[in-house]
C-alpha cells in the first residue's frame, strides 16, 4: 500500500539562490525502509523538512494516504503530525537543554493527550525501556547524557504517538563507530516490531546497504538514480553513484 | 564565584531584607515632625541626624529604601514583560510583523527617555504608580532587540524543528522553549536595568517630579538637603550615598550573571 | 626507530586518562589508532610534542624518545625545533585551525623554513597537494575554500617543513565522503613519495585500514591489540576489536541484526577491577576480573590484551544474555 507520494516538490532558498529540492517526486510503501543517500548540501535535509511542513515548499505535492498534507488546515496538521515522525542527526542540538527527559516525553503526551495525565509516567518509563534506557533517565538533563543515550532520547520522543512513519535523518552520522551498530539495530528491531515505515537518510553507504530495500541517489537537489538495494549496489548505473560507491573504504 | 560579585549579592540583599523589614529597622516613625529637634546632625540617638522637620532622617531613608526598591523591581518588570513578549514575538515570526516591531522599536528609541518621562509626568500626576509604569513604558527596547537577536539564531535548532515535529503549538514553542533558553543576556539587562530605574526615580523625585512629600524617596530627602546644604551635610551625603551604592550593588550582580552565563 | 613511546601515563584534571601507552612508529610506517570518543587517543596525539595546556594536565610518567632524544627532557628551544618542523599535525576541524584572517597563500609561507618560503616552494606545495588552480592567486582566503580544499591546504602547510612524522588526528571527519576519499589517496601519496611516518588517529576503522600498516587499538587509556592491518581486521584477537569489527555496517548485514558492543566506556572515574572491558565483553569468564591483563604478543607481530585465546567457533556463536560461554 503506498503511504507517501511526493510529486514535483521543489524548494528554492531565494537568498542564496540555490535550488535546495529540484522537482523531485517519489513513493514509500508501508513497511518499507526507503533509504535516501547523498552528500553534504544535496538537498536531503532540506527535503525531510518539506514531507513533514517543518518548512514551506514552493510548488508540488505531498500526499500521505491520498490525501495532499500541503492543503491540511492547522489543525488536522497537527493530527497527522501523530503518525508522521522525525529522528535528528546531532544528539547534541535536537533536546531542548534545559527539559529533562522525563518532559521531553511527557510533553507528546501533553500536546496530543492521547494518554491520560496518572498513565503518563509510567508509559513514559514503557517508552525509555523500549529503547534501552529506563526510569533512572527520568529526572536527567541532556547535558547528563552521552551521544547515543541522547539518541535513544530523540527515537523514544518519535516513538511516543506511535507514528507510521519516521523519516531518520542520518541518526547515527555524529556517533562513534561501537554507538552506531547499537543504534541500527535498535532501529532495525523496532522497524520490524513495529510495522513502521522509514525514510532513511544517510551519507554512508554501509549503513544505507545495511537496512535498506530501496535506495534513492540524491545529488544538487534531484535523484540521479533510484532502485532497489540489490541492484543498485551490484550494479549502479549513474556516475555519480559509482563516485560514492568508489569513496567506500571497506566492506 | 567572583568576590565582587558576592559583594554585589550583599549589597542587594542588605537592602532587600532594610525594605522588607522597615518597620523594625527603623526607630522612629519616618512622618513623626518634632520641632524642637529641627536638622540635628548624626548623634547617638539620631544615627543619620534629622531634617528641617525633625524628622529621623535614618527612620526616612530606610522607608525610602522600600519607595526605591518597588520602583526599581516593579518598573524593570513591566518592561521585561513588554520587551520580552515584543522581541519573542519578533524573532520567531519575522516578516511584516518582525518590521512593524522593529520600526516601533526605532521610533521608540528617538526620544531621550528621561525628557520623554518628563514630559509624560507633566501631562500626569507625578505619583509612585505612574512613574513606574512610565520608566517601565520607555525602558523595555533594549531587552526586546536582546531577545529577538536570541530567539532569530535559537529557532532554526533541530530542537526547535523537533518540537514542531511533535506538533508544539507557536505558544508553547515560544514560552516553554525559545524563551527560557534565551533569557541569559536578558537577565543581565534586567539587573542593571533595576539600577537603572532607581536612578530614574531618584532624579525625578530630586526635581520634585517623582514620589511627593511627605513619602520618604531618596530622591526626595536628597532635594530637601539641596535647600539646606550649608546647615545639614548629612541630608545630601546618606542618601546619595546610599543611591550610589544600591546602584554599585545592582551593577556588580548584573556583571557577575554576565560572567557565569554568557560563557 | 623514529618514535618510541614507551609506557607513557597521562593525567587529565587528577585521572590518569592515558595508562601507560607503549607504541613505536618506524621511518615511513603508518600506524592507526583507533578508539571511541573519550579513551585518550587524541590525548596521546598532542603530548607527543607536548601539546597538552599545563592547567588542564600533564604526562605524569613515561619517555617519548624521537630520533633517540627524549622530547620530555627537552628545553624549550629543543621543542621549537621540532614542533611543526619535524613533527607536523593536521587536526580534524580545518576551518578552525586555519586563520580566518590571513591568505592560504601567507600560512602556507609561513610554514616554510625561512630560506625557503619563495613562491616557487609555495607552488610546489599546492601543487603536491592537489591545489594547482590556486598557484597565483595570493588574495584567498579559508572561508572561500570548501572543507575538501581546506583540509589540502592544512596538509601542504604540513609538509611544508619536510617532516619526518605527521600526526593526523580525525582529518576526515567533517568532510563528505568522495572527499573522504580524495584526502585519503592524497596522504597515502605523499606518505609513499616522501617516506614519511604516520600517526593516524581516528574512531573509525574504515578509514585507517586502507593506509595504516599497523593498527593499535585503545580502550580506556590503553592499548587493548595491536598488530599488523590485516590481522587486525579478518583475525581480531581482543574481544573489544572483534566487536569494532562486527560493528561497521555494510550491505552484507542485509537487514540483519549487528554484533553491536553494548554499554557504553567506562568513565575514568570509575573503572572496574581487572580487565576494563568486562562489563561489556561477550567472551568474560570470571578469571577476567582478578587483575587488569598485560599486553602480551601472539605472533606476527600482533598482541592482545585479552587473557582467553577466542576461536572462530566462539566467535560465531550466539549470546545468551550477552555472553558466550565456551564448552
Amino acid at each position: 500500500m503506498e503511504l507517501l507520494k511526493v510529486d514535483n516538490l521543489s524548494k528554492i532558498f531565494k537568498k542564496h539562490r540555490v535550488k535546495a529540492v529540484d522537482d523531485v517526486s517519489f513513493s514509500i510503501f508501508k513497511g518499507e525502509v526507503l533509504g535516501l543517500v547523498g552528500e553534504s548540501g544535496c538537498g536531503k535535509s532540506t527535503l525531510a523538512k518539506l514531507i513533514l511542513r517543518l518548512i514551506d515548499a514552493d510548488k508540488g505535492n505531498i500526499f500521505y494516504k491520498e490525501k495532499d498534507l500541503l492543503k491540511f488546515s492547522h489543525g488536522d496538521m497537527r493530527k497527522a503530525r501523530k503518525d508522521l515522525q522525525i529522528i535528528f542527526q546531532d544528539p547534541y542540538a535536537s533536546l531542548d537543554p534545559m527539559i529533562r527527559i522525563g518532559e521531553v516525553i511527557e510533553e507528546v503526551y501533553d500536546i496530543h493527550k492521547n494518554v491520560p495525565e496518572r498513565d503518563r509516567k509510567n508509559k513514559t518509563v514503557e517508552l525509555l525501556e523500549t529503547v534501552g534506557l529506563g526510569e533512572t533517565y527520568l529526572k536527567r538533563l541532556p547535558s547528563e547524557l552521552s551521544g547515543g543515550e541522547r539518541q535513544r532520547v530523540g527515537i523514544a520522543r518519535a516513538l511516543a504517538t506511535d507514528p507510521e512513519f519516521i523519516i531518520c535523518d542520518e541518526p547515527v552520522s555524529s556517533l562513534d563507530i561501537s554507538i552506531q551498530a547499537q543504534i541500527l539495530n535498535l532501529l532495525i528491531e523496532l522497524q520490524k516490531k513495529k510495522n513502521l515505515t522509514y525514510l532513511f537518510i544517510s551519507h554512508d553507504l554501509g549503513v544505507i546497504g545495511s537496512i535498506c530495500d530501496r535506495v534513492m541517489v540524491m545529488q544538487s537537489g534531484r535523484f540521479v538514480e533510484f532502485g532497489s538495494c540489490e541492484d543498485v549496489f551490484r550494479n549502479p548505473g549513474h556516475e555519480y553513484t559509482k563516485t560514492l560507491f568508489k569513496s567506500v573504504l571497506l566492506s | 564565584m567572583n568576590k565582587l560579585t558576592i559583594f554585589g549579592i550583599c549589597i542587594v540583599g542588605f537592602f532587600i531584607i532594610i525594605a522588607i523589614f522597615a518597620p523594625i529597622v527603623a526607630p522612629y516613625n519616618p512622618g513623626q515632625i518634632d520641632i524642637e529637634n529641627i536638622l540635628i546632625a548624626p548623634s547617638y540617638s539620631h544615627i543619620f541626624g534629622t531634617d528641617s522637620l525633625g524628622r529621623d532622617l535614618f527612620s526616612r531613608m530606610v522607608y525610602g529604601t522600600r519607595i526605591s526598591l518597588m520602583v526599581g523591581f516593579i518598573a524593570v518588570g513591566i518592561a521585561s514583560l513588554i520587551g520580552i513578549a515584543l522581541g519573542a514575538i519578533a524573532g520567531y515570526y519575522g516578516k511584516w510583523v518582525d518590521t512593524i516591531i522593529m520600526r516601533f522599536i526605532d521610533i521608540m528609541l528617538c526620544f531621550p527617555t528621561f525628557f520623554l518621562i518628563l514630559a509624560v509626568i507633566a501631562l500626569l500626576e507625578p505619583n509612585i504608580i505612574n512613574i513606574m509604569v512610565i520608566i517601565g513604558a520607555t525602558s523595555w527596547m533594549g531587552m526586546a532587540r536582546l531577545m529577538r537577536a536570541e530567539i532569530l539564531s535559537l529557532k532554526e535548532r533541530d530542537f526547535i524543528y523537533a518540537e514542531r515535529a511533535i506538533g508544539a503549538s507557536d505558544l508553547r514553542i515560544i514560552t516553554r522553549h525559545l524563551i527560557p533558553n534565551a533569557m541569559a543576556p536578558v537577565l543581565v539587562n534586567i539587573t542593571l536595568g533595576i539600577a537603572g530605574a532607581i536612578l530614574v526615580e531618584s532624579s525625578l523625585s530630586f526635581l520634585g517630579i517623582g514620589v511627593q512629600p511627605p513619602t520618604p524617596s531618596w530622591g526626595n530627602i536628597l532635594s530637601e538637603g539641596k535647600a539646606v546644604m550649608g546647615a545639614g551635610w548629612w541630608m545630601m551625603a546618606f542618601p546619595g550615598l546610599a543611591i550610589f551604592v544600591t546602584v554599585l550593588g545592582y551593577n556588580l550582580l548584573g556583571e557577575g550573571i554576565r560572567g557565569k552565563l554568557l560563557r | 626507530m623514529l618514535l618510541q613511546i614507551k609506557n607513557l601515563k597521562i593525567n587529565y584534571g587528577g585521572l590518569d586518562v592515558v595508562r601507560g601507552i607503549d607504541l613505536n612508529i618506524d621511518k615511513g610506517e603508518c600506524v592507526g589508532l583507533i578508539g571511541e570518543s573519550g579513551c585518550g587517543k587524541t590525548t596521546v596525539g598532542l603530548s607527543i610534542t607536548r601539546l597538552i595546556p599545563e592547567r588542564k594536565g600533564g604526562i605524569s610518567s613515561g619517555e617519548i624518545l624521537f630520533e633517540d632524544k627524549d622530547i620530555l627532557k627537552l628545553d624549550a628551544e629543543g621543542l621549537r625545533k621540532i614542533r611543526g618542523k619535524k613533527i607536523s599535525y593536521v587536526f580534524q576541524e580545518p576551518s578552525s585551525s586555519l586563520n580566518p584572517v590571513f591568505t592560504i597563500y601567507e600560512q602556507i609561507k609561513e610554514a616554510l623554513e625561512e630560506k625557503d618560503n619563495t613562491d616557487n616552494m609555495v607552488a610546489e606545495i599546492l601543487k603536491s597537494v592537489g591545489l594547482e588552480k590556486i598557484i597565483g592567486k595570493k588574495n584567498m582566503y579559508p572561508h572561500e575554500f570548501s572543507g575538501g580544499m581546506q583540509q589540502r591546504a592544512m596538509i601542504g602547510m604540513a609538509i611544508a617543513s619536510k617532516p619526518s612524522l605527521i600526526v593526523l588526528d580525525e582529518p576526515t571527519t567533517a568532510l563528505d565522503v568522495t572527499v573522504e576519499r580524495q584526502i585519503l589517496d592524497l596522504i597515502m601519496e605523499l606518505k609513499n613519495k616522501m617516506n614519511l611516518s604516520i600517526l593516524f588517529i581516528s574512531h573509525d576503522l574504515r578509514i585507517v585500514f586502507n593506509i595504516a600498516d599497523n593498527i593499535g587499538i585503545m580502550y580506556a587509556g590503553k592499548i587493548v591489540e595491536y598488530g599488523p592491518k590485516e590481522k587486525i581486521i579478518s583475525d581480531s584477537s581482543h574481544p573489544y576489536t572483534i566487536g569494532l569489527v562486527d560493528s561497521v555496517p555494510s550491505f552484507k548485514h542485509r537487514k540483519k541484526s549487528f554484533n553491536a558492543i553494548g554499554g557504553r566506556a567506562p568513565l575514568f572515574s570509575d573503572l572496574p577491577k581487572g580487565c576494563k572491558f568486562y562489563p561489556r565483553c561477550k567472551f568474560r569468564i570470571d578469571r577476567c576480573t582478578e587483575k587488569e591483563p598485560e599486553l602480551k604478543d601472539i605472533s606476527g607481530g600482533q598482541a592482545s590484551m585479552c587473557i582467553r585465546t577466542i576461536s572462530a567457533e566462539l566467535r560465531s556463536a550466539t549470546p545468551i544474555n550477552g555472553i558466550i560461554k565456551s564448552r
